[in-house]
């Protein structure tokens, strides 16, 4: 996983607001986009981006530089999707996964949009968070660790069952078009 | 590219991020801080009105007086004003067998 250079990390932890501008420019797309398919809802994942970036700078200070921010950052995000989940049991994904999700794409059938939806809208977001990190944006076992506190056996197990079931998906559903 | 490569692929499609987020954040740190120094602000304050309170209680009870000094200085200004006579009258009439 890629980290912002430590001068830009230092300038934000001291107070910098360019520092904290440019931080946020690094992140906030992989945050975006977890937090986007964690809750399958554009308002929520912009006020849970928000929320993110705001308990971030306020623990800026506290945080502990030799380690590494992004999963830092990453913890923070999640922590704030699963107690958003929690407070108020609405992401529920079949119902929360609307247009928005798919819009300005160029590659995939519609057929594609509904599976991954439909899988999506099986999965918790646990479970959601693990397959973005790993399959799409490759953090390493151990990050993901830092991030949810499961252990990198335990997450390494879960994805493999949770890509097995997928898998047998596509098998089950051979309706589903080839796009490209 | 089979259909399981299509399912990631089409799993990291998100769309683009709002605009105007950074601003808010920005807005809510900045309300934040203002918020944080405040509170430091008050706390500071009444920091120093308790230690300068607590200063002053300590001088006055550094300027009371030891009761060992106030007796002194009582038998003092009792022979100074001359109330300390009948006291003494009754000694020496006392030594003296009258």
């Amino acid at each position: 996983m890629e980290e912002i250079d430590d001068i830009t990390k230092l300038r934000a932890v001291k107070g910098d607001k360019n520092a904290f501008k440019a931080l946020y420019d690094f992140y906030s797309p992989f945050v975006w986009r977890v937090v986007m398919r964690m809750t399958g809802d554009r308002n929520m994942a912009t006020e849970l981006l928000q929320e993110t970036f705001v308990n971030v700078h306020k623990s800026l200070r506290k945080f502990n530089a030799e380690s590494a921010l992004s999963t830092w950052i990453y913890r923070i995000a999640y922590n704030a999707v699963l107690a958003s989940t929690n407070r108020r049991n609405r992401f529920r994904s079949h119902l929360a996964y609307n247009d928005d999700v798919y819009m300005g794409r160029e590659t995939d059938s519609y057929e594609m949009k509904d599976m991954v939806e439909k899988v999506l809208s099986t999965l918790s977001v646990e479970d959601k968070f693990l397959l973005v990190a790993r399959e799409v944006d490759g953090l390493s076992y151990e990050e993901i660790e830092s991030v949810t506190g499961s252990s990198a056996g335990t997450l390494r197990t879960r994805l493999h069952r949770l890509k097995e079931s997928i898998r047998k998906r596509f098998e089950d559903e051979p309706e589903i078009k080839e796009a490209v | 590219m089979n259909r399981e490569d299509l399912f990631y692929e089409e799993l990291s499609q998100v769309p683009e991020m709002p605009s105007g987020v950074y601003e808010k954040v920005a807005r809510r740190a900045a309300l934040h801080t203002s918020v944080r120094n405040s509170l430091l602000a008050l706390a500071a304050s009444l920091i120093m009105a308790l230690g300068f309170f607590g200063l002053i209680d300590k001088r006055t009870q550094d300027v009371a007086l030891q009761p060992e000094v106030a007796d002194e200085l009582q038998i003092i200004s009792d022979y100074l004003n001359g109330d300390d006579l009948e006291q003494e009258f009754e000694n020496y009439a006392f030594i003296g067998g009258f």
